[in-house]
């Protein structure tokens, strides 16, 4: 049953235009915004006072490996915002469209359908970390090609890259376990999307700040704010020359990420296993 | 094998401090069509939500197949149908491929199965049409398709034919008198009392949360008293006189007729005749469904 459930909202997650519509306004603005950069280097490149390395440099930045590592950036922090609107608005409205009624009437197990629900949205936070990816690698394939002739398989670092997209949508997982719990609780779009929008963007970073300059235990709780944690984790993460798994920030990181994940999924367990679901 | 499909007892369920569902006690025999009846408020929807595991009842339990059925326990469910208010449906896919969607949840549904419901609802047209632009009919058809398509032994469904016109109306009487005689029990919970009447065996009769009548049609209504209606020159005169005989209950005047309850119409003819009035006619009826109902609930089914 649990696996039959994940079928199903995979078929309603991957039908659903909201998604491809996100997906694709997030590839449009990555590419464009790379053709805006190759156009202010060739605008460079006709100025004789621009110094040939700087020239180089910015080559090196619109082109591969560099490419690559400018889209996993974006699609982590676009990620966030198509995570909250995408985790919100399937999961509130199956409320008002009562579709969460009918699969517990004809009998779904509450608990195998939220669980179903909330991995399902694994595939699809992939893509969201994917696709930039994939047009930041198009675009800067088509840059290296123009500006060197040919790509260089060697100096791209493909396991690195596999590690870097695996840890972005892992770095994910609280904004969508919160606004999953919040979708629970609320059966609202509209205030799932502005509660967490509100919380992530505005909130929790002033709380971050007002903690941060406290020191102390203050400090230590603004580090594991679930969105300070997320974002200081995938910052580190995509910056860092060699992985240091076995230091203490990596660690507590990647503890405090699945804690946040699991404790929010079983919140919203909780919830939904006992919710009057309505006429 | 039990008879007994579905069973409630003692069921309860308060909002707050409303009470919505009080000690709703019922059983549905297998093979038969139970008419679930009420005016608006009267706990029917909470009752029907709390079988289907939708509402946790503070009281009571309920019973499918001879099992157990709760918030966390639900699988008894897999053998039933429903259809519960509004049709519940995802509006960004097509009815084709929301039927393909449920199927999913049972083994051995063929795609071919889908296209039999489409038809059976009269949807085959639209198949391709994304649910959300649907009428209100059509969403009511093709939540009743979702309903069949694993084709339950128990089929519970609430308001069947909202927004239906008479014509779908009329094809989903036939549909479910047609499926009760193939085996399936339904549970019917309607506004139309004429239509309950024409297709159910049997009816409970809901009033503020509690059952008021329960059984079998036809012995409900030959319990009901038989009315005589008299066609005298003076049905005043007549009432007044018959009100004062032992054992009637009611006698009133209604254009040329008097109608009398309490008394055989026999006995209505000789009070008459021995006080100098001879009926030019007399004939005898008995209470319909909506006037046991009224009587029962003292409301207005709508």
């Amino acid at each position: 049953m649990f696996w039959t459930l994940i079928s199903m909202e995979h078929g309603k997650n991957f039908r659903r235009l909201t998604l491809w519509i996100g997906l694709i306004l997030i590839s449009a603005f990555l590419a464009v915004s790379f053709i805006v950069e190759n156009a202010y280097l060739a605008d460079l490149q006709t100025q004789p006072q621009v110094h040939p390395d700087t020239i180089e440099e910015y080559k090196q930045l619109v082109t591969l490996p560099a490419a690559l590592s400018t889209s996993l950036s974006f699609g982590a922090s676009s990620g966030v915002l198509l995570v909250i609107i995408f985790v919100g608005t399937m999961t509130a409205q199956e409320y008002p469209w009562r579709t969460v009624n009918l699969l517990v009437g004809h009998g779904a197990p509450r608990f195998s359908l939220i669980a179903a629900k909330f991995l399902s949205f694994l595939l699809p936070v992939l893509g969201m970390v994917l696709v930039p990816l994939i047009v930041g690698g198009v675009c800067g394939g088509a840059a290296t090609i123009h500006y060197y002739g040919g790509i260089d398989p060697t100096r791209v670092d493909f396991g690195r890259i596999g590690i870097t997209v695996i840890g972005t949508v892992y770095s994910l997982l609280p904004y969508a376990a919160i606004t999953f719990f919040l979708a629970v609780l609320t059966r609202s779009a509209a205030a799932t999307i502005g509660i967490s929008l509100g919380y992530f963007f505005i909130l929790e970073n002033l709380v971050a700040l007002i903690l941060w300059p406290l020191g102390g235990v203050w400090e230590k709780i603004g580090d594991y704010l679930p969105g300070v944690m997320a974002y200081t984790w995938i910052s580190t993460l995509q910056a860092s020359q060699k992985f240091n798994f076995h230091s203490a920030e990596f660690t507590s990181a990647v503890i405090g990420i699945a804690v946040y994940g699991l404790l929010f999924f079983l919140f919203s367990a909780l919830i939904f296993r006992a919710q009057d679901l309505g006429g | 094998m039990d008879n007994i499909v579905l069973r409630t007892a003692k069921l309860r369920k308060y909002f707050r401090s409303v009470k919505a569902v009080e000690d709703v006690s019922l059983e549905v025999h297998r093979g038969s069509v139970f008419g679930f009846l009420g005016p608006n408020g009267s706990g029917k929807t909470t009752t029907i939500g709390m079988i289907l595991s939708l509402l946790r009842p503070n009281a009571g339990s309920v019973t499918l197949f001879g099992e157990s059925v709760t918030l966390g326990g639900n699988f008894p469910l897999r053998r039933v149908g429903s259809l519960m208010g509004l049709p519940a449906l995802v509006p960004y896919m097509t009815a084709r491929e929301n039927l393909l969607l449920m199927s999913r949840l049972y083994p051995n549904i063929s795609p071919r199965r889908v296209d039999e419901v489409l038809e059976i609802v009269g949807l085959e047209s639209v198949a391709k049409r994304n649910a959300g632009r649907f009428s209100s009919g059509m969403k009511q058809r093709l939540g009743l398709g979702i309903a069949l398509l694993h084709q339950p032994e128990l089929l519970i469904l609430d308001e069947p034919t909202n927004g239906m016109d008479p014509a779908g109306m009329h094809e989903t009487r036939n549909l479910l008198r047609k499926l009760a005689d193939a085996g399936m029990t339904v549970f019917l919970s309607s506004h139309l009392l004429h239509e309950v009447e024409q297709i159910c065996d049997e009816v409970a009769i809901l009033s503020q949360g509690s059952i008021v009548a329960q059984g079998n049609i036809a012995a409900l209504l030959g319990k009901g008293n038989v009315t005589v209606k008299a066609r005298v020159p003076s049905p005043e005169e007549a009432a007044a006189i018959l009100r004062a005989q032992p054992g009637v209950t009611e006698a009133e005047a209604n254009g040329a007729y008097v109608l009398v309850k309490g008394i055989p119409s026999e006995a209505v003819i000789v009070c008459l005749v021995s006080n100098g009035m001879v009926p030019n006619e007399v004939t005898t009826g008995r209470p319909d469904l909506e006037e046991l109902f009224l009587g029962l609930t003292g409301s207005d089914i709508s």
